[in-house]
């Protein structure tokens, strides 16, 4: 046996051994006891750098790089396991087009907007950056700068970052991409609780009864939640798993009542289920009476569309989440008409589906986990229907235990712990506060250590709007930080690239990789990734977890925070607040930015000297303190006493994570319940407590029908989504050579009838079109989606194929987020 | 060079079939198989198709309701020396 041959051999029995182990299944000759070490390799625990699951992998280090990845056993979240995305994470690092210096359009060596991209350095660059600012600032005040960032940030990212905007630069024209994600379902928490994110958590996969997944392919999307639930439904006698989604796809392998229903009829299958729970008399009638206020929202409230488009103007209460407290009576009243004959009809589903369903939540015997995502977020009445499925677990009290938990999936690594614990978004501060409330304004102020009234009250631009401001010349300095938005966000030939290319705008944009956001921009900043810097995320189910720098960077990149910190250097807080405002603050008159936000006595407070031995910390070396820290400290004051305690920063990168709230060192796994929350009173066995009277609230919402809909010329639904191998945009997935090559480019599912009506075969080429644009692409009539007649599904992670071209901005008129699932397209012969 | 321990879901009543499958695909071994369907899966690059390639073609096997991997190595066998006395970096657990 030759020396490569053995090193096969070993490593071969090393990963039969590592999964043997992680799985509890023994090895014949006992090799699953002993895990395998192999001597020459680093191992520390990191997480993962995809979806909003938050596995743990080791990380395997090799003379400076990241050369093997393995399930972390400790973890509790994953046990060992990893999906096919996780397994290649480390190779994101090392692509072969990663950007390593900043890029400048110029032209006869100067900025140009129209200029070609050209080498620059770090000091250049933020001179031209800081230029276009300031004079935006002088022109425009706060309104006219903004920033889009990402539930991809780590904590300390997203929090410097919104402390620059909303303290530094007084605008809050700060949204992350999250926006895209589960703004819907923030807002369906904060209406129906009071308080963010999930009250259950994962350890509900084994503890129900019953799946119901609502508009989510967790077989393809967080293929590690379903091994687990694959473990349940396989071990534990009597369980089942029902799937609801507009197509056929992967998760409805594993279906025991599998139901595809047409678009936005999923408002009236909740209805249908309350309808069925109170006519069977399952109702539980204490629960609801100790627990629970019934109210019902306002309806015709628009599509989130620019305020001149037609549909806006033709709303009775735009934007309206005005909310009425009615009977229960007239709660029966209102969900009276969803019969069973009428939701069949209307959605397409067979009444004995539909109710095989709703008896998983009328029965009191069965513990129910309904599970959901983009499905029901990105919907036009996306904040209504995640509020519809908590009327369903709250008429009949199945919620906050073991097994009975409405549980919304996050996308993002740190959707849930930056982006939403953080703040990032255009009305929200730290830990649920809001800029609406001058109380919580004064309250990040005090902690922030600046001047009264330096937080604005008025709410920035969200997401779709940013970009409807650059188009109109409203928003002209823009900074892009860890997300592909050009191809994320709806309607691109109509608002984002004109957006992004409108003269008076300049446009920075930080990533890894010349994306098609960064080839938009006018300055590209190379941003450092995942464990080249020291990091922190927050799951799906409230766990915040921790890593350590593990690699260095190459060339001449940094990251995300070191770029914003460095760009605060550049201003004083005369050129960012205007003179009249500083003369209201003299004390801080002639510091900069910089000095006022991170040096102010709590970020710069732990010295270098607590950080690991043994690890680079390029960030903190270069800051000359130990900034992680410093910033993790000053965001945990907003949460702690308050619902969202988190523990001290040690602790963190000691476990595999923890669910806040943390509260004398132990975690939460089931909130709102006496026993599990510390937050609960003794004796009062639940309490809603993000509303002063403890008490959630069923909200009635009717079915509404979605702003466009397939006719004669435009003849088919079009629906956007994702596959297995590539994560969102594809920008890291796409440069792992193994995951390109096994889904190099996107394809449409179509009906297998809809293409011969069409005189279209299997991988032909086709031109796909839509009121705002058109794409050309291939048709699959067979493979993993079974999609029905009258629908067509693209996943857009293919750059060379923007399905954004074709989206309509149309949103939530709530929550903001846009609908991705449901617009009307035609499909033509090339 | 890649080489992926991956744990697989079958449907009970398809295991032994889909085992029948998996052993003909080159670059597969199955290592285990308990009664309830899961399976210890071995997968490395072969000179036709690379492991990942072949882990989503064990997706398309009738019964496989999940795969999930538990140990990637990519190292390059050829250029790789050996380093057992290389102090560690990191404040790993693992020997």
């Amino acid at each position: 046996m030759t020396t490569s041959e053995s090193r096969r051999t070993f490593l071969k029995a090393s990963a039969a051994a590592a999964t043997a182990s992680a799985a509890g299944i023994p090895l014949a000759g006992g090799q699953a006891n002993a895990q395998i070490g192999i001597p020459d390799i680093s191992w520390d625990k990191a997480p993962c750098r995809f979806c909003g699951t938050g596995c743990t992998v080791l990380v395997g280090t090799k003379n400076g790089r990241v050369v093997a990845t393995q399930g972390d056993p400790k973890a509790e979240v994953n046990r060992g396991l990893n999906c096919v995305k996780g397994y290649f994470l480390s190779k994101i690092m090392y692509g072969e087009d990663r950007l390593t210096q900043p890029m400048l359009r110029m032209r006869d060596g100067k900025y140009a907007k129209d200029g070609e991209f050209e080498p620059i350095s770090w000091d250049d660059a933020f001179d031209i950056m800081a230029e276009k600012w300031k004079e935006t600032l002088k022109n425009k005040g706060p309104e006219g700068v903004g920033m889009f960032g990402s539930g991809q940030w780590t904590v300390w990212e997203g929090y410097a970052a919104s402390k620059l905007m909303k303290a530094g630069f007084r605008s809050n024209n700060i949204d992350p991409n999250a926006r895209h994600c589960m703004a819907s379902a923030v807002v369906g928490f904060m209406r129906t609780f009071g308080i963010d994110e999930p009250m259950g958590c994962y350890d509900d996969l084994e503890a129900a009864d019953t799946f119901v997944l609502w508009g989510s392919n967790m077989a393809e999307m967080h293929p590690i939640l379903w091994s687990r639930l694959t473990d349940t439904r396989l071990t534990k006698e009597g369980s089942e798993v029902h799937v609801l989604s507009t197509f056929e796809h992967r998760s409805f392998e594993l279906a025991d009542n599998g139901m595809v229903f047409n678009p936005q009829t999923d408002l009236a299958i909740l209805n249908y289920i309350a309808n069925h729970i109170i006519q069977t008399g399952a109702v539980n009638e204490e629960f609801l009476s100790k627990h629970v206020n019934i109210t019902k929202t306002d309806t015709d409230i628009g599509f989130g569309l620019r305020d001149d488009n037609p549909l806006q103007e033709a709303a009775a209460n735009p934007n309206s989440g005005k909310l009425t407290e009615i009977s229960f009576d007239e709660y029966a009243e209102s969900v009276k008409p969803y019969t069973l004959e009428y939701t069949a009809e209307l959605s397409g589903v067979p009444a004995e589906k539909l109710e095989h369903l709703a008896k998983q939540y009328a029965d009191p015997n069965r513990k129910v986990m309904s599970l959901w995502t983009m499905g029901f977020n990105q919907h036009t009445r996306g904040s209504w229907v995640n509020s519809l499925m908590y009327n369903v677990h709250l008429l009949t009290g199945k919620i906050s235990e073991p097994g009975n938990s409405p549980f919304s999936l996050t996308g993002q690594p740190s959707a849930c712990g930056t982006a939403r614990e953080v703040g990032t978004f255009a009305h929200r501060l730290p830990a649920d506060y809001v800029v609406t409330n001058p109380e919580h304004r004064a309250k990040a102020e005090k902690i922030w250590k600046v001047p009264a009234g330096t937080i604005p009250e008025k709410v920035g631009f969200h997401a779709v709007q940013q970009n409807r401001m650059l188009n109109d010349g409203v928003l002209n300095a823009y900074w892009v930080q860890c997300t592909n938005n050009m191809q994320a966000a709806p309607n691109m030939n109509q608002e984002g690239w004109p957006g992004y290319r409108n003269p008076d705008n300049f446009i920075t944009v930080s990533d890894p990789y010349p994306t098609v956001t960064a080839m938009s921009a006018d300055l590209i900043l190379p941003t450092a990734m995942w464990v080249e810097k020291e990091g922190c995320y927050g799951n799906a189910e409230r766990r915040t977890q921790m890593w350590r720098q593990q690699v260095h960077a190459p060339g001449d990149a940094k990251s995300d925070l070191w770029q914003l910190m460095e760009f605060s250097k550049r201003f004083t807080v005369e050129e960012a607040w205007g003179e009249d405002f500083v003369a209201t603050a003299p004390e801080m008159a002639g510091k900069t930015l910089y000095e006022v936000l991170y040096n102010n006595g709590n970020v710069d407070k732990f010295p270098l000297s607590e950080i690991q031995p043994g690890h680079p910390n390029d960030d903190a070396n270069h800051f000359g303190f130990y900034v992680q820290k410093g910033l993790f400290e000053e965001y945990a004051e907003f949460g702690r006493g308050h619902g969202h305690d988190l523990a001290p920063f040690e602790r963190y990168h000691e476990e595999r994570g923890l669910r806040w709230p943390v509260v004398d060192g132990k975690e939460t796994l089931w909130r709102y319940r006496e026993g599990s929350d510390p937050y609960v009173e003794a004796g009062s066995e639940v309490q809603f407590y993000g509303f002063p009277d403890k008490k959630a609230k069923i909200i009635f919402a009717p079915y509404e029908a979605p702003p466009e809909m397939p006719d004669e010329e435009y003849d088919l639904w079009f629906c956007t989504g994702r596959v297995l191998e590539h994560w969102h945009s594809g920008s890291m997935t796409r440069r792992v050579p193994e995951l390109h090559r096994s889904f190099p480019l996107a394809v449409i599912y179509m009906h297998p009838e809809d293409a011969a009506a069409r005189d279209l075969r299997h991988g032909q080429e086709i031109k796909v079109s839509t009121r705002r644009g058109e794409v050309t692409s291939r048709v699959s009539t067979k493979g993993r989606n079974k999609v029905p007649k009258g629908l067509i599904f693209m996943p857009w992670f293919d750059e060379g194929q923007l399905t954004n071209k074709l989206t309509l901005d149309a949103t939530c008129p709530l929550s903001k987020q846009t609908d991705f699932k449901k617009c009307a397209c035609k499909v033509e012969r090339v | 060079m890649n080489i992926c321990g991956c744990l697989t879901h079958v449907s009970p009543a398809q295991a032994d079939a889909a085992a029948l499958v998996m052993n003909e695909i080159p670059g597969v071994e199955v290592h285990a198989q308990t009664t309830e369907g899961r399976f210890v899966v071995v997968v490395e690059d072969t000179p036709a198709r690379l492991a990942s390639e072949i882990i989503m073609d064990l997706h398309q096997i009738p019964g496989v309701l999940s795969v999930t991997l538990t140990y990637h190595h990519f190292e390059d066998i050829a250029d790789s020396v050996s380093r057992p006395d290389a102090p560690s970096q990191t404040t790993s657990r693992r020997p």
